[in-house]
């Protein structure tokens, strides 16, 4: 199947932008963490995370 | 603080620019002084003996492990540091967590997570890290499934999957928050040898297909050669001789190379 990656990578740059533009508020921290790892964070981190 | 080090490498800079990166555990020193440069929409694999340092340098830019000294810059901008009154200075976490989202890993025992399905798996983070809706993050997932040959599999867990098809939803889930380079950390090396080509062959399809900026640490010397536009042999902690796959592959110019090329091809 044919996507066009070069729009969801657009898309992603734009929404990237609104989150670090917005205030994060502090509880997103540990949930960033599972998104910036996305395909290594560990299940055990996940727990972690999950429950801070 | 880092002295001698540009703030940032400007509008022509490669994608990945590892600046004299040393990675100590301890008293051993497994990357001394790493200089690499991977340009954009660049695949660059990376290969040697076990204990050469490959996959610390997949794990640095991923930022799982930090380094001892040197700058990792991606797309221009300093990774492991930022910078503060016209220096730089060590990377705080919301520094890191901006530059993170650049990078993608897909990784040798693919980390999915297993209380979700796999269309879960790569929802998660374009929804919590990017803020994107449901609809938006279903949408993205369900069509990147279906590109790596899943579509019917996005409402089954981890657990029901083959192991080829667990790896699959990892890229799909690497690529659902659309990172600048993908990185390939021995991808195949935990799967059966009949499920390693349906593996290959997506990436294969993602770099024929797509504009994508890849580092692979991997094993497999013939995927390596077919796909790579230049291949690092390192050895020791260090990048002992890189160049084309023909190059490489055909007319090593390092001893250590052609032992090592020929322990694997005659291994194979």
């Amino acid at each position: 199947m044919q996507i066009d990656l070069s729009a969801q990578y657009r898309r992603t740059r734009e929404l990237e932008k609104k989150s670090y533009d917005d205030e994060l508020p502090d509880d997103t921290f540990h949930i960033d963490n599972i998104g910036a790892h996305s395909g290594g964070i560990m299940p055990h981190q996940f727990t972690i995370h999950a429950s801070a | 603080m880092k002295e001698n080090f540009p703030l940032n490498l400007g509008s022509d800079a490669p994608m990945v620019r590892f600046s004299k990166v040393t990675k100590c555990y301890g008293e051993l020193t497994v990357l001394d002084s790493l200089d690499l440069d991977v340009q954009q929409n660049e695949i660059v694999s990376i290969i040697g003996p076990s204990g050469s340092g490959k996959t610390t340098v997949l794990r640095m830019l991923m930022t799982l492990e930090e380094i001892n000294d040197g700058v990792i810059y991606v797309d221009g901008q300093p990774l492991t540091h930022m910078p503060k009154n016209n220096e730089l200075i060590k990377a705080n976490e919301a520094h890191l967590r901006k530059m993170r989202n650049n990078i993608g890993m897909v990784f040798q025992h693919f980390n999915l997570f297993p209380h979700m399905t796999a269309l879960g798996n790569c929802m998660e983070a374009p929804m919590h890290v990017l803020g994107m809706s449901r609809t938006e993050a279903l949408a993205r997932s369900e069509e990147l499934l279906e590109m790596v040959g899943l579509a019917d599999k996005i409402h089954e867990h981890p657990a029901r999957l083959s192991g080829g098809q667990q790896q699959r939803v990892a890229i799909a889930r690497a690529l659902a928050m659309r990172p600048k380079i993908l990185l390939f950390d021995e991808v195949t090396s935990a799967l059966d040898p009949e499920v390693i080509g349906e593996v290959l062959n997506v990436i294969r399809s993602l770099a024929s297909e797509h504009s994508l900026t890849m580092l692979m640490v991997t094993h497999q010397m013939g995927f390596a050669r077919e796909i790579s536009d230049r291949i690092c042999f390192f050895y020791e902690g260090k990048i002992a001789e890189e160049g084309a796959p023909q190059q490489i592959f055909e007319n090593p110019q390092n001893e250590r190379t052609r032992q090592f090329l020929s322990a694997v091809l005659d291994a194979n």
